[in-house]
């Protein structure tokens, strides 16, 4: 273990060596493997520690024969009530009260693992055999217990910290359903999926991630359903992760998507554990991360971002008009402005003539082309919701009033835009929150400046030719080697139940076929004769 | 992981070659028809479409006795180096003729609908450039696309029969019946351009999943044509009347035009025709600026068809500008499908001599 990797910037060399000489000196006479003895021990930690406040060595003895004993600890990861009842109770009191009744003392030799068997009332009890192992458990927030004469550390688990507790996810509201969300605690996260499926095959294996952070991140898997190739390569994508430090998942997202040449999200990201439930038992793996209450599912194609956990809590036939009432906003959001400039600039012939004329009355007073009005006007909007996301909900609500319905009017009134382009922007802005995913959303509402210019440029020949090369590169994209088209390109009819519409729950007897699963069937019936993939 | 960037689906062989088939020429189809079969104009093609369904089944038995090659490198097997080669430059020389007409068949009709003012030469390059960037990235995301555009072609076109049969006239197409079969044949060789693409088996076979289905696949591929030009062609005839579909410029256009949309909230349902028409006319374009590029690429016995793409984008370019007028455009392309039916004649050739030569492998027959 060094503190620092490489060189040090020679600008600051000088500076650093003034500032903290010792701590890099004694850093480099540390010698890694674990002593016999006690103090020596709490040498090396202290050599690493002793600078750092909230690091607590406790010294302390054991038994009748006055053992030398220290425990090592963060203060604030730990749970203080666990140490003092479970690991220093026992240890400094309850082996005393043994050994007088006993009236013999424990044997040196045994007395390791007479504490680890007999003494530390604590769920989880480990061993570290080295100083590398032992700083990464007590930084985790474990407990180090030393005794004399063994150079291995027992390790308690005392964890406890300050944590949010379990919240309705802000991002993902439904009307009907859970309303448990992830939180910042990998292990509080593990638990609520191991509530909803029970089954001993759900795997949840975790690595660390981070050359300081040592983030733990967990991948999830039904052994069994998740196809072994999907599992082995998340875990190689994972392993070839190699940074400084990782603070959300967002950012292991961005380490493991296939193209990072698109706006679109090729990693589905919820904050639901009943939806990520649901996605491992389509065969997906799911990737948890300590510290953040994000999962990452993958594969993810496109149209599961056109998918709520509400549409399987809801009656079928409801469910899927509002699936369709998305797609066409998905429609609307990308290209309303840009249909409008075509239709105002090359194209009026299109609409009925009523129309043309209130249209053309409506603009007669605005001095710009459309294009700059629909640009104007979107920009606009852009940076409002942009001033409203990032403020405390209070002035937010300001905002939207001020920026919709002041600047709106006033515009209008003022004979820079035309009331028409108004309802253009405002129906953009509604299509587009009706997406459930806010990274597909956000692509999908962007993607209407490039069809804006070639609307202003080719009129409805450029709006269809920018539709075609937005579907060419969208056909290119592949979330871990699954097509983000699927399943209309390439075609399976069988995922068909769960795309456009969601027909009711008893069709759907087995998994999607694009994620490959190993047990296709959801339920017990006659094995079908694989169909054409 | 399992999806291959060269490998398509039993499925994506029917999009290809429905894909393939249904472009541009639909503009056109109902007046070669009703020039030269007057009333009976959907019998004929009908009867086209019902030939070319046959030549099908020839080409993909043919396709399927050599599932690991192409057509350029069977050929030389079959009739020798030589005539192997020159086929292949026929070949090569008749799809970039294909791509040419087309692009310019549909930038003329884009450039009297939609663009007035825009010049020809923009649109013809937007678009071809269009078609290299998806070519660019192999033949999966041609399939791809395919299986994404053509249920919005086949949608809107059924939506224009549908729109249109209020002002059907059933009585136009009356005098069909009292036609002479021969008049109907004589039709027929004009009207094979509008179902020339399945070409693309030939080709697109050693890449399928299975081979040996190519067959049933492929027509599946050509049926929706067969059974939606004659409804077209039937249609625009019943519609308009003959006369007036024989001097019409694209009167599939002019057959949506008439059309009034329910609720009246499109004026001119022409123009979204013509909106969705493009993703047709889109997918052909590029399966043929593959097919050029890829029979170039294997002329020369090379292997990455890539950088093709790109040299031949000023051929085309140059080609589809060569015309100067509308009528020299339907001269060039009578002559482009007449080069197409040779090929299809030399194709039935080849078959023929594979069977008695016993070339190639015979896959087991579906039994289905």
């Amino acid at each position: 273990m060094k503190y620092i990797e490489g060189s040090p910037n020679p600008k600051n060399k000088k500076n650093m060596e003034e500032n903290n000489p010792p701590r890099l000196k004694s850093e480099e006479q540390v010698d890694l493997t674990l002593d016999k003895q006690v103090g020596k021990n709490l040498e090396k930690f202290k050599a690493f520690l002793k600078d750092s406040s909230d690091m607590v060595f406790r010294e302390f003895s054991l038994g009748t024969q006055n053992i030398p004993c220290a425990l090592v600890y963060v203060d604030g990861l730990v749970n203080v009530a666990v140490i003092n009842e479970q690991i220093l109770k026992p240890l400094m009191y309850q082996i005393t009260l043994l050994e007088t009744n006993l009236n013999q003392p424990i044997q040196r030799d045994k007395i390791f693992e007479v504490v680890k068997l007999h003494a530390l009332t604590v769920g989880e009890v480990k061993e570290a055999k080295t100083l590398d192992d032992a700083f990464l458990y007590v930084l985790s927030g474990e407990v180090a217990v030393m005794i004399d004469g063994f150079d291995k550390i027992l390790i308690a688990n005392a964890r406890g910290w300050p944590q949010r507790g379990i919240q309705e996810p802000p991002s993902e509201v439904v009307i009907r359903g859970p309303r448990e969300g992830f939180t910042e605690t990998l292990r509080v996260n593990t638990a609520l999926l191991r509530r909803k499926i029970r089954d001993p095959n759900l795997v949840i294996r975790s690595i660390k991630i981070g050359r300081r952070g040592k983030t733990d991140v967990a991948y999830a898997y039904i052994k069994g359903v998740a196809s072994q190739e999907l599992v082995e390569e998340v875990e190689r994508r994972l392993s070839q992760i190699d940074v400084d430090i990782f603070l959300d998942s967002s950012q292991i997202e961005q380490y493991i998507q296939d193209n990072y040449i698109t706006y679109f999200p090729q990693i589905e990201v919820t904050e639901r554990p009943d939806k990520t439930a649901a996605s491992l038992s389509e065969g997906r793996v799911a990737i948890l991360m300590d510290n953040s209450p994000y999962a990452l599912i993958v594969p993810a194609t496109f149209y599961q971002f056109f998918q709520s956990p509400e549409d399987y809590y809801e009656r079928w036939i409801l469910a899927s008009i509002i699936r369709l009432l998305r797609w066409s906003g998905a429609v609307l959001a990308s290209l309303t402005p840009a249909i409008y400039v075509a239709i105002v600039s090359f194209h009026p012939g299109f609409i009925p003539t009523n129309l043309v004329i209130s249209v053309a009355a409506a603009r007669a007073t605005v001095p710009f082309p459309a294009f700059v009005e629909a640009l104007l006007m979107e920009l606009t909007f852009e940076l409002l919701r942009e001033a409203g996301a990032r403020l405390p909900r209070a002035i937010g609500q300001t905002i939207g009033i001020v920026g919709g319905l002041i600047i709106g009017d006033a515009a209008v009134r003022a004979g820079i835009t035309s009331p028409i382009m108004v309802i253009v922007v405002a129906i953009t802005a509604i299509a587009s929150f009706i997406i459930p995913s806010y990274s597909a959303a956000l692509a999908i509402r962007l993607v209407r400046f490039p069809f804006i210019v070639l609307a202003a440029v080719f009129g409805i020949y450029g709006v269809m030719l920018g539709f075609i090369i937005l579907n060419v590169h969208l056909v290119t994209i592949k979330s871990f080697g699954v097509s983000y088209m699927t399943p209309q390109a390439p075609m399976r009819y069988q995922d068909w139940k769960d795309f456009f519409i969601r027909l009711p729950s008893q069709f759907m007897k087995r998994r999607p076929t694009s994620t490959y699963p190993v047990d296709i069937d959801r339920r017990n019936q006659d094995p079908v004769k694989e169909e054409a993939r | 992981m399992r999806e291959r960037s060269d490998w398509l689906s039993n499925i994506q062989i029917t999009f290809m070659v429905s894909s393939a088939i249904i472009g541009v020429t639909v503009l056109t189809l109902p007046r070669t028809a009703a020039e030269l079969a007057k009333a009976g104009g959907f019998i004929a093609t009908f009867i086209t479409g019902v030939l070319m369904a046959l030549v099908l089944v020839i080409v993909a038995l043919l396709a399927k006795r050599f599932p690991n090659n192409t057509v350029m490198e069977y050929s030389g097997e079959i009739i020798g180096f030589i005539p192997s080669k020159i086929l292949g430059f026929v070949f090569f020389l008749y799809f970039i003729n294909v791509v040419s007409t087309i692009l310019r068949l549909f930038c003329d009709a884009v450039k009297e609908l939609l663009l007035k003012n825009t010049p020809l030469e923009i649109l013809i390059i937007t678009f071809l450039l269009a078609a290299v960037y998806l070519c660019l990235n192999g033949i999966s995301s041609l399939a791809k696309i395919c299986e994404l555009f053509e249920p919005l072609v086949i949608g809107t076109m059924f939506l224009v029969i549908l729109l249109s049969l209020e002002d059907f006239n059933f009585e136009e197409l009356l005098p069909a019946f009292k036609q002479d079969i021969s008049q109907w044949l004589f039709a027929v060789p004009h009207l094979t351009i509008s179902y020339l693409g399945f070409e693309v088996l030939l080709f697109a076979a050693p890449y399928a999943q299975d081979t040996s289905k190519v067959v049933k696949y492929g027509l599946l591929g050509i049926l929706p044509s067969i059974f939606i030009y004659p409804l077209f062609v039937g249609i625009t005839v019943g519609t308009a009347g003959v006369e007036a579909v024989a001097r019409s410029l694209y009167p599939t256009i002019q057959l949506a035009r008439y059309i009034k949309f329910p609720g009246g909230f499109a004026e001119r349902f022409d123009i979204f025709f013509m909106v969705f028409w493009m993703l047709g006319a889109y997918t052909t374009v590029s399966t043929f600026v593959y097919l050029s590029s890829v029979s170039i690429t294997k002329l020369l016995g090379l292997r990455n068809y890539k950088p093709f793409i790109l040299l031949i984008v000023p051929v085309i370019y140059v080609l589809a500008l060569l015309p100067q007028n509308i009528k020299e455009i339907n001269i060039f392309s009578q002559y482009v499908s007449y080069i197409g039916l040779a090929l299809l004649a030399v194709v039935i050739v080849l078959y023929i001599l594979a069977v008695i030569q016993k070339r190639g492998k015979i896959l087991e027959n579906e039994n289905k």
